[in-house]
């Protein structure tokens, strides 16, 4: 099985057994909400670890790639928090929460979780809102690269939940060690 | 006492700096990063599967609004994000 269907597969069972088990033990929320902010600031540093091992070859990739790059996230950031409005009005949705799901970009371990701290039902629409979106995106990126020269931006979060193996490559491509 | 937004941002800062000494290392310390970051992410999910089953009746009346925003999230913002961006392109390139 592809590393990233694992890595989903893996994510999703730890969901769904903490919903089993909070569901039969119902927990007050804040005695694991501790637990949780202390999770959520270690994978929050972890992504920094690997903003900082891209940063490299972005800075070698070239001023061209680098703007491309750059274009390509802030449309993904406007994207998303012009969505998360459309959505948030018509639903009668918390409006701020709903962008924030939205500028998840598909990082639904990150977005879930932290959305969750505040509203149990945006907590499951960042999950799942964002799940489904990066399995949307490797479903249909073979296709859509063909006709759309944006088909990028639907999934802009990619290695952090677990897509290790394309960050190696990317470290070590930057290390000239392709 | 620091906001959770504030430790959030220290949190990233720190790694960001952590990634850039080891991007200039031999890379022995990604498989530890790899480590804490997948154990990280499970147990971060895991709790927040506590808290929404801890909430399941609660939530449970909101069932056809979060699958539809679901669904709505999974798609609108890839597509608007993906539209922004190929005009952006198209002018960065003078209309290649």
């Amino acid at each position: 099985m592809r590393e990233e269907l694992r890595a989903a597969l893996r994510t999703v069972l730890a969901f769904s057994l903490g919903i089993v088990i909070g569901a039969l033990a119902r927990p007050e929320p804040s005695a694991v909400l501790p637990y949780a902010y202390l999770f959520l600031y270690l994978v929050v540093g972890a992504a920094g670890v690997y903003v900082g091992l891209s940063w490299r070859k972005l800075l070698n990739a070239g001023r061209r790639i680098a703007v491309r790059g750059l274009a390509f996230t802030a449309s993904a950031i406007a994207g998303d928090m012009v969505a998360g409005l459309i959505i948030a009005v018509p639903l009668g949705l918390p409006l701020w929460l709903t962008v924030d799901a939205a500028l998840g970009s598909g990082w639904y371990s990150f977005t879930g979780p932290f959305l969750s701290l505040f509203s149990a039902a945006m907590g499951v629409i960042g999950f799942v809102g964002n799940q489904l979106r990066e399995d949307l995106t490797l479903a249909l990126f073979p296709l859509l690269k063909e006709v759309h020269r944006g088909g990028l931006s639907g999934d802009g979060r990619g290695h952090v939940n677990g897509h290790h193996p394309w960050r190696h490559n990317e470290v070590r491509w930057a290390r000239g060690r392709p | 006492m620091l906001s959770l937004e504030e430790i959030l941002y220290m949190s990233l800062a720190a790694g960001l700096l952590v990634g850039l000494a080891l991007s200039r290392g031999p890379g022995k310390g990604v498989r530890a990063v790899d480590l804490i970051s997948t154990a990280s992410i499970l147990a971060l999910v895991f709790s927040m599967g506590l808290v929404v089953g801890s909430e399941l009746i609660s939530i449970r009346g909101q069932a056809i609004t979060i699958v539809v925003a679901s669904v709505a999230i999974a798609v609108v913002p890839g597509l608007l994000g993906s539209l922004i961006a190929e005009a952006l392109v198209r002018r960065l390139e003078g209309g290649a």
